[in-house]
């Protein structure tokens, strides 16, 4: 009996190993069939059924109609698992043919020679490279490789202001210079109104919304490349100290909520929804979320500004951080027989006629439409698209520098903004993360 | 010894009859444990691409203010939960055992309840709870005329991390109270008997009698609370993120945020081992502090 057991436990424990082994093996005899071309494997974040429609899931359809003879095996994730899944993938080395980065990840993911290099691809259709609006690739792009295509990327900074608001505080009209500006928000305060609302649980808001805007109009776009690229720009310069120190000063005269620190950045809409704050300040993405979900007297009422001229600064004073975002980007280990393929999928999500598609839903595309006049567009997104073309994009700080550096930021201007660290002690800090990051 | 009479199976059918469990052991703990060691030698950041640079990630660890003051945090979270939980889960579990108290099945699934909950859940929970403007707790701070008590809860820096301790010690008092009960059921009747024919009454009962029969079991619980709040994250990140600045990082959410915000996952795994290095080194000092036992 007790041999009939162990022979029993053999088995089981041998057919098991058996069957694994064969379940991994059926998998690659499916791609390799003749005929058929190989499939592509995709992971996105665009999910048809989605609650949320958006653009590429209804892009990535069409895509699928129009070419029934390409093959897909699709992975669709959630935005945040999307993330994670991502970097988890390309720690081990197991990225699918196509997928979507993010700038930040970029410089690490071509370290680390993970990524394909597009640019025979972008050649091969020289209206579709062309009609990129300017410079929106220069994020995915090193040493003149550009490893991502992006579809859309609005500015990450759009003030939402409430007009009447604003003009109970004695301002009808957005104020035009930063001066006007901390006067209309200390008005704003003594009527009990919030100014801003802000929600930065999640830390890249004041980086991604605030900072980088303002940085980019006290030192100039130049500092930002000189920073990255380490040519002697340094965080302890005295304009970029001046930057932080306009945002402490916000934080000084109460332009903010309380709990800023402990809601996030849907959260902060919703106080500006409910008519309590003057003022939200987020990127264009937000622009759908007022439209969808903002009371209706709220959504009538709703301007768009970015920040007022700053008196004196040395950057241009019409600039807003903007472009970069999610792109599409190639294994490096990929099928070059897929890449044909792939190449028309990639050109059908990002060029013109699919930025059509994209201004519809109200995001802002990356590449250029003519005719925006014969757009069904909702009146939040025409004006936006308004306000842009007064405005010019300036970097980003949190998609283009390194995610340690990015992490690291965050978490100093987020005590800075309680008081823990003065402007001057903040930047040393980022100072010293960006000076050992170089080191390495 | 082995030659006694009853049937047993032989040494190698027992090792076979082990070997699926500790399979899976192995996989899924030793071998990260053993991996998190060997990254955190390296300067990695992900990829395919792995420096080696000795011990370099522990020199940086030993002088890195951020992990010292989140160990501070945890040390904080312990030392609330040593004396919250389990004190407590004594408490309750006493009153609980008395004949006074009705529904006892009751009381104890209530009591319960939060700990099957998710963490997640709990995070959300209490985040409403302590909401600047809608949570229950300035609310009822208003509505008793306490409006000098309000405070922006998970805001400053000062208070927040007794704001974030507070639901982690209601979370799992159930926990224990579940362990201290099947331990005191176990105490013999009689000797309660026995004490209370010699005069004994509640008090005495229990200092005397329950707590020393139940020595094992706190030195045990109290084992769990620092090995299970040394890890401390989940509910702390959904409230607050571990903010404001770094207020409220644990070194759980100080390794997450290097390795997976900031992609540096040779230092991350650095501070993963440093995490394990510190909860050994604090339950070694609490059996030492806990007194040479005979068990």
């Amino acid at each position: 009996m007790k041999k009939g057991l162990r022979v029993m436990t053999a088995t089981l424990l041998t057919s098991s190993l058996v069957l694994t082994a064969t379940a991994c093996g059926s998998k690659k005899e499916t791609a390799g069939k003749e005929g058929v071309k190989p499939k592509i494997t995709f992971m996105h974040m665009y999910d048809k059924n989605s609650a949320q429609p958006s653009h590429q899931a209804d892009l990535i359809e069409n895509f699928k109609q129009a070419h029934p003879d390409v093959n897909f095996d699709e992975e669709i994730q959630s935005h945040d698992n999307y993330e994670t899944k991502i970097k988890t993938l390309a720690a081990a080395n197991e990225l699918p043919d196509l997928f979507l980065v993010k700038p930040s990840m970029v410089a690490t993911f071509v370290e680390n020679g993970l990524l394909h290099p597009l640019n025979d691809q972008l050649d091969k259709n020289s209206d579709w490279k062309n009609g990129f609006s300017e410079g929106i690739l220069e994020p995915y792009t090193i040493d003149g490789k550009t490893y991502g295509v992006q579809m859309s990327g609005g500015p990450t900074h759009v003030i939402y202001y409430n007009k009447e608001l604003i003009a109970k505080a004695g301002f009808p009209e957005f104020p035009t210079t930063w001066t006007e500006f901390e006067t209309m928000i200390k008005e704003l305060v003594k009527q009990d109104i919030t100014p801003i609302a802000l929600g930065n649980k999640g830390k890249w808001v004041a980086n991604s919304s605030y900072l980088s805007t303002l940085g980019d109009r006290f030192t100039g776009t130049e500092w930002f490349n000189s920073l990255a690229a380490h040519e002697g720009a340094k965080f302890t310069d005295p304009e970029f100290v001046q930057a932080l120190g306009a945002l402490d000063n916000l934080v000084k005269i109460g332009a903010f909520n309380k709990d800023m620190n402990s809601i996030d950045n849907k959260q902060q809409r919703s106080v500006y929804f409910n008519g309590k704050a003057a003022m939200f300040i987020e990127g264009s993405w937000a622009a759908t979320a007022v439209e969808t979900n903002a009371p209706k007297d709220i959504v009538e009422k709703t301007g768009l500004a970015v920040f007022p001229a700053f008196e004196g600064a040395k950057g241009d004073q019409n600039s807003v951080s903007g472009g970069g975002g999610w792109a599409y980007a190639v294994n490096a280990n990929v099928d070059p027989a897929k890449l044909d393929d792939i190449q028309k999928l990639i050109q059908s999500l990002t060029d013109s006629s699919a930025a059509k598609l994209v201004l519809e839903y109200g995001d802002i595309p990356s590449s250029k439409v003519e005719n925006i006049e014969s757009l069904n567009l909702s009146p939040m997104s025409k004006q936006l698209i308004k306000l842009l073309e007064t405005t010019k994009y300036a970097p980003i700080y949190d998609t283009r520098l390194s995610p340690g550096l990015t992490e690291s930021m965050n978490t100093t201007m987020q005590e800075m903004m309680i008081g823990k660290y003065t402007p001057q002690q903040a930047a040393e800090i980022m100072q010293k993360e960006y000076e050992n990051e170089v080191k390495q | 010894m082995n030659e006694s009479s009853a049937i047993r199976p032989r040494r190698t059918t027992f090792l076979i009859y082990l070997l699926p469990s500790v399979i899976l052991f192995a996989f899924m703990v030793i071998v990260p444990v053993l991996l998190a060691v060997r990254y955190s030698f390296f300067k990695w950041s992900g990829g395919s691409k792995m420096d080696f640079i000795g011990l370099d990630n522990y020199r940086v660890l030993l002088t890195d203010s951020y992990f010292w003051n989140a160990f501070l945090n945890n040390l904080l979270i312990v030392f609330c939960s040593v004396i919250g939980q389990i004190g407590i889960a004594f408490a309750i579990s006493i009153f609980l055992m008395s004949k006074i108290v009705k529904l006892k099945g009751f009381h104890r699934t209530v009591i319960f309840v939060p700990v099957i909950l998710s963490s997640v859940v709990i995070g959300f929970l209490w985040g409403m709870i302590y909401n600047q403007d809608a949570g229950m707790l300035n609310w009822l701070l208003r509505t008793l005329g306490l409006e000098s008590w309000i405070k922006p809860w998970l805001d400053d820096p000062n208070i927040v991390m007794y704001s974030v301790t507070a639901p982690i010690v209601w979370q799992y008092i159930g926990f224990y109270l579940i362990i201290f009960l099947a331990a005191m059921q176990s105490i013999n009747s009689e000797i309660y008997e026995m004490a209370e024919l010699d005069g004994a009454t509640g008090f005495k009962k229990m200092r005397h009698i329950t707590l020393p029969l139940l020595s094992s079991t706190i030195k045990i619980a109290i084992m769990l609370c620092i090995a299970g709040n040394m890890k401390a994250f989940d509910s702390i990140f959904v409230m607050t993120g571990g903010g404001p600045g770094s207020s409220s990082t644990v070194m759980a959410q100080y390794a997450y945020d290097t390795s997976f915000k900031a992609y540096k996952l040779g230092y991350g795994s650095a501070i993963s081992v440093g995490i394990m290095i510190l909860s050994v080194a604090l339950i070694i000092v609490s059996r030492l502090i806990g007194g040479k036992s005979r068990d």
